[in-house]
């Protein structure tokens, strides 16, 4: 391969990596929003969160690509591609990160809260000193399979004229598979390495 | 919201609707097999199937299907094969969830006690039959709800076929957004159209789980 090329893959596997991160960070924000709304808020709260996330689960993120992009223009919305994507697939995903934590925080035992309120801990105290670290380290496994599922599908974003990894791949050759594979294999292992080495 | 409009374009997105269904349905049948082969791979005796499972297994995860599906759909015409576009969406989807459709199998398997097993054979029972008949009811039954959030996102992959010119749902509706000034409505009724696909798979997945429960 010539340089000019890998120095093209290159670029577009950093975009790739920066809307990934881009995209994770803002989906990790709302979806722990969402698992605390589903977990402790006002009960109709609660039903509304649980809905937002069956829902969102059930579209596949390519349509809500399109449609948004086909649609925020009607809205008089005009975002770049990127800003565009990375705002959808946030939202998206925040369904799927507010499962993780809301996974880890109800595999807390209730005991845990119990002993917290026993030693006069107030609720929210009690959260964060008693419950939170505990669900941290239960948590990381499957955020970081979530946060890997991010990364593939980012792959997606070239369908709406966005310039990444897959899209520069597309224009050069077929080695972009091997790109993403040396993105995502690292995480896959990492994954598994703390899921058998986590003792929850 | 023209509900008018709704009604006219619902039959465009239905035709769309049938190849999301035919390209799902043989995905789903095609990876549940797949992944008996993937399981077997994975706990076969001789090592080197074995790491030749893993590797499919970690490639495959670790790769987006849009990505397989261009190598299928653009890798395979320059050795001289020029699959349809609709093959070859079915034959990504499959390649990709067989290998987590045998994680999901091997979970189940490695669930069950291996004392059921020993039962089995002190029983007297071939180590074949005690697989078939002891452990995959009971691994099966156990995943059943994960195999089922599989189904889901099967059918939410076979979305990425429109990339490769596939009329399925996606592609008929983006058709229609290119042409129509209303992308509000057909955004909707794709929408609604996948989420009534994903509640029905869903329901049949809880409608197996009840037939067929977890006995402990």
């Amino acid at each position: 391969m010539k340089l000019t090329v890998l120095t093209y893959m290159a670029w577009g596997a950093s975009v790739t990596v920066m809307l990934a991160a881009a995209v994770i960070l803002l989906s990790s924000v709302l979806g722990m929003g969402l698992a605390l709304t589903r977990l402790y808020a006002w009960p109709p709260l609660r039903v509304l969160a649980a809905g937002y996330a069956l829902v969102t689960r059930g579209i596949p993120l390519l349509v809500l690509l399109i449609g948004c992009y086909f649609s925020l223009p009607y809205l008089g919305i005009t975002l770049p591609v990127y800003a565009a994507a990375i705002v959808v697939m946030g939202f998206y995903f925040a369904a799927y990160m507010g499962e993780v934590f809301r996974g880890a925080l109800m595999a807390v035992p209730r005991t845990q809260w119990d002993a917290g309120r026993s030693v006069g801990f107030r609720s929210l105290q009690n959260f964060r000193i008693v419950i939170l670290p505990q669900a941290r380290r239960l948590c990381v496994a499957p955020f970081l399979n979530s946060s890997l599922s991010v990364v593939k599908n980012t792959s997606l974003i070239s369908a709406i004229g966005g310039w990444e990894l897959f899209s520069t791949g597309r224009e050069i050759g077929e080695r972009t598979g091997e790109l993403y594979y040396l993105i995502c294999f690292p995480l896959a292992r990492l994954a598994s390495y703390v899921e058998r080495h986590s003792h929850a | 919201m023209d509900t008018a409009f709704l009604l006219r374009i619902l039959p465009v997105l239905l035709e769309g609707l049938e190849i999301t269904v035919a390209l799902t349905g043989f995905a789903l049948v095609g990876a549940a097999i797949g992944g008996l082969v993937v399981v077997a791979g994975r706990r076969s005796r001789f090592a080197a199937v074995r790491a030749v499972t893993i590797a499919y297994i970690d490639v495959m995860r670790n790769t987006p299907v849009l990505v397989q599906i261009f190598i299928l759909y653009f890798g395979l015409p320059e050795i001289g094969l020029y699959p349809e576009a609709f093959a070859c969406g079915v034959i990504a989807l499959v390649l990709q969830n067989s290998a987590y459709a045998g994680e999901i199998y091997r979970a189940g398997i490695e669930s069950v006690n291996r004392t059921q097993t020993e039962a089995a054979l002190s029983l007297g029972m071939l180590p074949r039959r005690a697989l078939f008949d002891i452990v995959l009811p009971q691994a099966l039954r156990r995943v059943l709800p994960v195999l089922g959030n599989q189904a889901v996102v099967i059918l939410k992959d076979s979305s990425i076929a429109s990339t490769i010119s596939v009329t399925e749902l996606t592609q008929a509706g983006k058709l229609l957004l290119d042409r129509s000034a209303a992308p509000y409505e057909t955004f909707f009724m794709m929408a609604a159209l996948y989420l009534a696909m994903a509640a029905i798979i869903l329901a049949a997945m809880r409608l197996l789980a009840w037939r067929f429960p977890v006995r402990t």
